[in-house]
């Protein structure tokens, strides 16, 4: 388990954001943290006019493992008659990084398909946390927020 | 210190700064944002630094020298920076000491101000600073210029010279501002404060200035769709300034005044335009939608 204290400095935030960019800060990082399979045991912000800042307590060092299903071609366009897989079986495996023997064939409502067994998860928080928190900063909801000199991200002021 | 030393100690720190300091257009506007060094240089990829007094007449602004703080004819010192520094406003409170201010002793506060110039199709975000409670300058952030997104992104910051050189001078009146030794901001400006606000509320033709406005805004026209971009410019500012007389004459309805901006507009819009197909950055300007 382990803590983290991220903090976004800006230029003064207008008022009514000290507030609403706190609550807001707090509550997409904590579905953040749970959809990358770190959800914390606590999420709390804080802000000034000059700084927005999250801390989350009780954080996991490695991401939740678990398995994810992902959909290929029709059942009937990934095996010839011999059974062997087809080219386009072969190039779903590649793409999914699994062997083509793996792959599983699975009844659905919309008929048989192919389907690759992957495993997500169990990656160090400290490689999955810099682009998660990367992405909060531009995906911070806001009313209105302004560019400034030549960076391409806009905020609410600007970001230093 | 005196008026005119604040003018020279902002123009001695911005001139260190890489600005180019530029002198006061000689067209009527209502605001340094009207410069063709601030409006059609904000434009455009180009970098750009410049500074300046901006002497700028608003006549719905008069009030006949009567009130201490509002003038139809005002100085307003202009700064644009572009790209807008990432240390912007540290760079602006060291300014302050140009003007013998030291802002570890005052309450410098920026409150959030949000600007929009219909007449300019533009807006922008940033503040107010407040020294001690009261506005001394604004800053803002350039988003948008003649309708056109800004890419990159200037700064202005907008001193107002009148009340900074009011609270250095402990003085309750503009007018009592000693702008040079032995000689009063009123006794240089006073009678043509006083006979503008007359002729701006009274005396000024109404329909003369529907007159000029028609004129010079079909002049701006034909010039801007000839590519003559600052001669075209000017008379979208004269147009505004005659826009600017009615309005305070109190002649226009709220409809008609409507219809007078949008017109101001579109010459502003059509001068940004104009602009930016003669850099060759039209096609990659993105326009606001």
């Amino acid at each position: 388990m382990a803590d983290l204290l991220f903090e976004i400095g800006t230029e003064e935030l207008p008022s009514w954001y000290v507030d609403e960019g706190r609550t807001a800060l707090a509550q997409l990082l904590e579905e953040r943290l749970a959809d990358a399979g770190l959800a914390a045991e606590r999420v709390r912000g804080f802000s000034t006019p000059r700084r927005l800042a999250v801390l989350a307590e009780g954080l996991p060092e490695r991401s939740a493992s678990r398995e994810e299903l992902r959909r290929g071609p029709a059942a009937e366009v990934a095996f010839d008659d011999s059974g062997a897989p087809t080219r386009a079986a072969r190039g779903f495996a590649r793409s999914s990084g699994v062997e083509p023997d793996a792959l599983e064939i699975r009844d659905t409502d919309r008929g048989r398909y192919v389907f690759a067994r992957l495993r997500r998860g169990g990656d160090p928080a400290t490689e999955v946390l810099p682009p998660l928190l990367a992405d909060l900063v531009h995906d911070l909801p806001a009313q209105r927020k302004m560019r400034w000199a030549d960076v391409s991200t806009a905020f609410v002021r600007p970001v230093h | 210190m005196l008026f005119q030393d604040i003018m020279l100690g902002l123009d001695r720190f911005w001139a260190d700064q890489g600005c180019v300091i530029a002198l006061p257009h000689d067209t009527e506007v209502g605001a340094g944002t009207f410069y063709p060094t601030t409006f059609l240089r904000s434009l455009g990829s180009a970098p750009w630094r410049v500074a300046g007094v901006a002497p700028s007449r608003r006549p719905a602004d008069g009030r006949y020298g009567d009130n201490p703080y509002r003038f139809q004819y005002f100085f307003q010192y202009q700064v644009l920076l572009k790209p807008s520094p990432l240390d912007v406003q540290q760079v602006y409170l060291d300014s302050l000491y140009a003007l013998g201010i030291d802002p570890h002793a005052h309450d410098i506060r920026f409150v959030e101000d949000n600007w929009e110039s219909p007449t300019l199709g533009a807006w922008g975000l940033g503040w107010e600073v407040w020294m001690d409670g009261m506005e001394i300058t604004q800053f803002t952030y350039f988003q948008q210029v003649g309708g056109f997104d800004c890419r990159p992104v200037s700064v202005e910051l907008t001193y107002g010279l009148e009340r900074i050189a009011m609270y250095l001078q402990g003085v309750d009146h503009a007018f009592d501002v000693e702008y040079a030794p032995g000689v009063t901001m009123g006794a240089l400006r006073g009678d043509f404060e006083v006979q503008h606000c007359r002729y701006n509320f009274e005396e000024s033709d109404a329909e003369l200035q529907r007159l000029l406005f028609d004129k010079y805004e079909f002049e701006a026209k034909r010039l801007l769709e000839l590519g003559l971009i600052h001669p075209g410019y000017e008379f979208a500012m004269k147009a505004s300034h005659a826009f600017n007389l009615l309005d305070a004459r109190g002649v226009l309805s709220q409809t008609e005044r409507q219809t007078y901006v949008q017109r101001v507009r579109r010459l502003s819009e059509a001068s940004a335009r104009e602009y930016l197909s003669q850099l060759g950055e039209l096609e990659t300007a993105p326009e606001a939608s």
